[in-house]
């Protein structure tokens, strides 16, 4: 179904603009909504995590290296339950990241650049790259990650720098004020947000080139991206503090208002935005390539391209129907953890064991 | 030509000249000569010749005048006229043997001349072409600072000599094909054996083979023909007059096509750097040549996206300007009774009016239309209050910078994808730049040239093809290997040691 292949940078560029993703634009608030001051201990503590999640990932992938999830579903569950189990995946894990993504795009525009323009002509102006991309297939878009990433990459360092001098180490001492516990509760949700929702990597997974450096080349990226972010919540708290980290939506769109370089470089956050509109942009259309694909592969299509323009248009009603307004939009993460958990941790392990109970009679290793 | 119905050639000259004349119709640029063949004219023969294609005082003294004060006893019928007098009489150097009519009327009709024997049913194809045409020239199109001075010419023959002068080697090959029925256009593909990768040239050979048309005038025809997608503003064949880059391009690995009849020459497989290489970074110094690659590349994107960006600021993102700034642009606009994204568009589409205009016009006049151009861009629009300064300002350096651009098969995507993200800023500030980008950036990676990824060495990166990429070239000594991104085989360029002073460490 899928002919072409991604290369192994392209494959660990895709995996760090997936972790970067949305994550970088609001996740600093939502930590510190919960350690305050020690919110970069949580970041550091959930980086660690989810770098074990991801080794945790590709054992799957190891024992199946040439079969996407729906394809791995399939063949342990027979084509009936693992098809209907396939598009619960599909539709309650890629569907949800997907719509949470394309309403946070909406959202953002809509508060903070775009005011008076209609939030479904936003979705619909960012879906028409999404599907171009994945009518384009797979190369495409790991080539245009490739050719992205490097400004992603100079954008974000160039933030990071010009705010530096802002930042004083002050604001978040004393270190462990409230003790341990915030900073558990805090990294939960930066575990959800980037690492378990990697999940969707799975659809992707037998389209790069050599399988067996998945691992390394998924760590990899992942760690730059997660090195980058625990650096974006460190310094929104030595910049601003805890509490207004905490009551900021955007605290990284903040962040970018203060970068200002002699009389004439300031306010730069529209052109910085671009960080996160390539970043949630990459991570859009990877959920929704894996969408399009999982969906063809379950219902056992030819041609998963087709489904790209009508997915676009259900992907559009679910922005709008998975929460009636921004407040109602972040309370959905007090139960994130546990929506994707199911499908991140929960799906992966039943598969191991079914495979070890079925394993050698179905001949695992050898795959599809 | 259809290659079955191939009618044979008479023994008898009259009969055979009959036929001739009968095909040739009223023409009265075919000259048929006729006249006694040996010194005391025992063999009636006959030449044939388009006046104007072939050369009438070779043809007196290197045919005719041998031929009439031959020596040798020329026997109706009992031996081989045409074979004897093409060993042992005329003074031209390819002469080949003709034995169908459908051979004979194309070796006159471009520019041989045929000779013809009593009771012979071969003909003799005389090489004695000879039209007025235009001398090597220096590139109308393509200038550089330093380098050659010369341009392709239109005729075939010329061109290729204009490569082999470059590339003294055997492993050059020339394969000659004839397309166009009706002009049987000759064309040329030229590659280096053991460099150029086996699919690409056979990949080439047939797109060329499945093209059966009428006519063809130029390889812009051909480069329609043979590009991968048609619904693209992005050039996926190269085209260039200069005989060094076609050299070079050859060298690296691509395939050329020469097309008779004009100076442009198509190479295959294009990368989109190509485009934005111009063929002096690699004549002056390795850094200087960096330099000026930068600065193309900043020039490629001012080009595209000046007056959109412009549009965005103005009108959706104002707390990017400095506030003095921001006041004067305010203030210089107050009279200006269009919104911004109208102001671009009229000073845009007037500028594009004037260029094309420059192009079309009689050179005597063209100094006029500049000083209008000058005037009414610049001094009268501003003074009539229709568009504010700072638009001019903007509007002349997309036109400044579209000219960096070496190579006009790009700049015209460019000033195109110009007026489509003018729209998406005045619709949606930066987000619409930012999607109409992405776009582009998409598009450009579904291309392919000849089975090539478009934006190779970019996408997909090859580490080692960035010491010739879009902002830097590497000293010629560090380019170790032919790119990469083109040939998968006899990859090397040069072998280390490179040249270094003797006795220094």
């Amino acid at each position: 179904m899928e002919q072409g292949r991604i290369g192994n940078l392209q494959f660990t560029v895709l995996a760090g603009l997936f972790t970067i993703g949305d994550t970088v634009l609001f996740v600093p608030a939502l930590i510190a909504s919960e350690a305050l001051k020690d919110a970069w201990l949580s970041a550091i503590l959930a980086l660690l995590v989810g770098l074990g999640i991801i080794v945790f990932y590709t054992v799957l992938q190891r024992k199946f290296p040439a079969m996407t999830l729906v394809e791995i579903l399939r063949q342990l569950l027979g084509s009936r339950v693992g098809g209907f189990v396939s598009l619960l995946y599909v539709f309650g894990f890629l569907l949800l990241i997907a719509s949470t993504l394309l309403r946070e795009v909406g959202d953002f525009m809509e508060t903070q650049i775009l005011p008076n323009t209609p939030i479904h002509v936003v979705y619909m102006l960012f879906l028409v790259i999404v599907v171009r991309a994945v009518r384009g297939g797979i190369e495409t878009i790991g080539r245009t990650a490739e050719i992205s990433a490097p400004w992603v990459m100079l954008m974000l360092m160039l933030l990071i720098l010009f705010v530096l001098p802002e930042s004083r180490i002050a604001r978040v001492e004393p270190v462990l004020y409230g003790g341990i516990k915030p900073v558990v509760r805090g990294s939960i949700i930066f575990i959800a947000v980037p690492f378990l929702e990697l999940a969707a990597m799975y659809m992707i997974f037998p389209y790069v080139e050599s399988a067996e450096r998945i691992r390394r080349n998924f760590l990899v990226g992942c760690a730059i991206g997660g090195v980058l972010l625990c650096l974006v919540t460190f310094l929104s708290l030595t910049t601003f503090g805890a509490v207004m980290t905490k009551d900021a939506i955007y605290p990284s769109y903040l962040l970018a208002k203060k970068i200002q370089l002699g009389e004439f470089l300031q306010r730069i956050e529209a052109l910085m935005a671009i960080i996160w509109l390539f970043s949630i942009y990459f991570k859009l259309t990877t959920c929704f390539y894996g969408i399009c694909l999982g969906t063809a592969q379950a219902m056992g299509l030819k041609e998963y391209k087709p489904l790209a323009f009508p997915m676009a248009m259900i992907l559009i009603v679910f922005s709008d129907l998975i929460a009636p307004n921004i407040i109602a939009f972040f309370a959905i993460n007090q139960v994130y953890v546990l929506a994707t958990g199911t499908f991140a941790i929960a799906l992966p392990l039943f598969l191991l064991l079914v495979a070890r109970f079925r394993g050698s009679a179905l001949g695992g290793k050898s795959g599809g | 030509m259809t290659t079955q119905q191939r009618a044979p050639l008479d023994h008898s000259l009259h009969r055979n000249l009959t036929v001739i004349r009968k095909a040739i119709g009223t023409s009265g640029d075919i000259i048929i000569r006729e006249f006694q063949a040996g010194r005391s004219g025992e063999v009636p023969a006959a030449i044939i010749y388009a006046d104007g294609l072939a050369d009438a005082n070779a043809i007196q003294s290197m045919v005719l005048r041998p031929l009439m004060l031959a020596d040798m006893p020329l026997g109706i019928g009992q031996i081989p006229l045409a074979s004897r007098a093409k060993e042992h009489i005329v003074y031209i150097g390819d002469v080949e043997e003709i034995t169908d009519l459908e051979s004979l009327y194309k070796a006159f009709l471009t520019g041989n001349s045929v000779l013809l024997f009593e009771g012979d049913q071969t003909a003799l194809s005389l090489d004695t072409k000879g039209w007025k045409e235009r001398s090597v020239d220096e590139p109308s199109t393509q200038n550089v600072i330093r380098g050659p001075k010369e341009a392709f010419t239109e005729t075939l023959k010329t061109n290729i000599g204009l490569l082999r002068r470059r590339i003294k080697s055997t492993t050059m090959q020339v394969e000659y094909k004839t397309v166009g029925r009706l002009t049987q256009t000759d064309l040329a593909i030229v590659y280096m054996d053991g460099i150029v990768a086996d699919e690409v040239l056979n990949e080439v050979r047939h797109r060329l083979s499945l093209i059966d048309i009428d006519a063809i005038f130029e390889s812009g025809n051909i480069e329609e023909f043979i590009q991968e997608e048609q619904l693209t503003y992005f050039p996926t064949v190269f085209n260039t007059e200069r005989p060094d880059v076609v050299a070079a391009g050859l060298v690296e690995g691509r395939v050329a096509i020469i097309v008779d009849g004009t100076p442009f020459v198509l190479l295959v497989p294009a990368l989109f750097i190509q485009f934005l290489q111009s063929p002096d970074d690699y004549y002056q110094r390795a850094d200087i040549g960096s330099i000026l690659r930068t600065l193309r590349l900043v020039a490629l994107f001012i080009a595209m996206l000046a007056p959109a960006a412009f549009i965005a600021i103005t009108s959706f993102h104002q707390e990017m300007l400095p506030s003095s700034l921001l006041i004067s642009i305010a203030a210089s606009r107050s009279g200006v009774p269009f919104p911004v994204f109208v102001e671009a568009l009229i000073m845009e589409i007037t500028f594009e009016l004037l260029r094309e205009a420059g192009l079309r016009m009689p050179k005597a006049i063209g100094q006029a239309i500049s000083i209008v151009g000058a005037l009414v861009l610049g001094e009268a629009a501003v003074q009539a209050g229709l568009v504010s300064p700072g638009m001019v300002i903007i509007v002349s350096l997309t036109a400044i910078t579209t000219f960096v651009i070496p190579y006009s098969s790009l700049a015209v995507p460019i000033r195109l994808l110009r007026f489509s993200l003018m729209g998406l800023a005045a619709m949606f500030g930066l987000y619409g730049i930012f999607v109409g980008l992405t776009y582009v950036i998409l598009h450009l990676n579904t291309l392919r040239s000849f089975g090539v990824p478009y934006l190779k060495p970019y996408a997909p990166f090859i580490m080692a093809d960035q010491k010739d990429g879009v902002w830097f070239r590497a000293p010629i000594w560090k380019m170790l290997k032919r790119p990469l991104s083109l040939v998968n085989r006899n990859q090397t360029r040069q072998r280390p040691p490179v040249p270094k002073p003797s006795g220094k460490e």
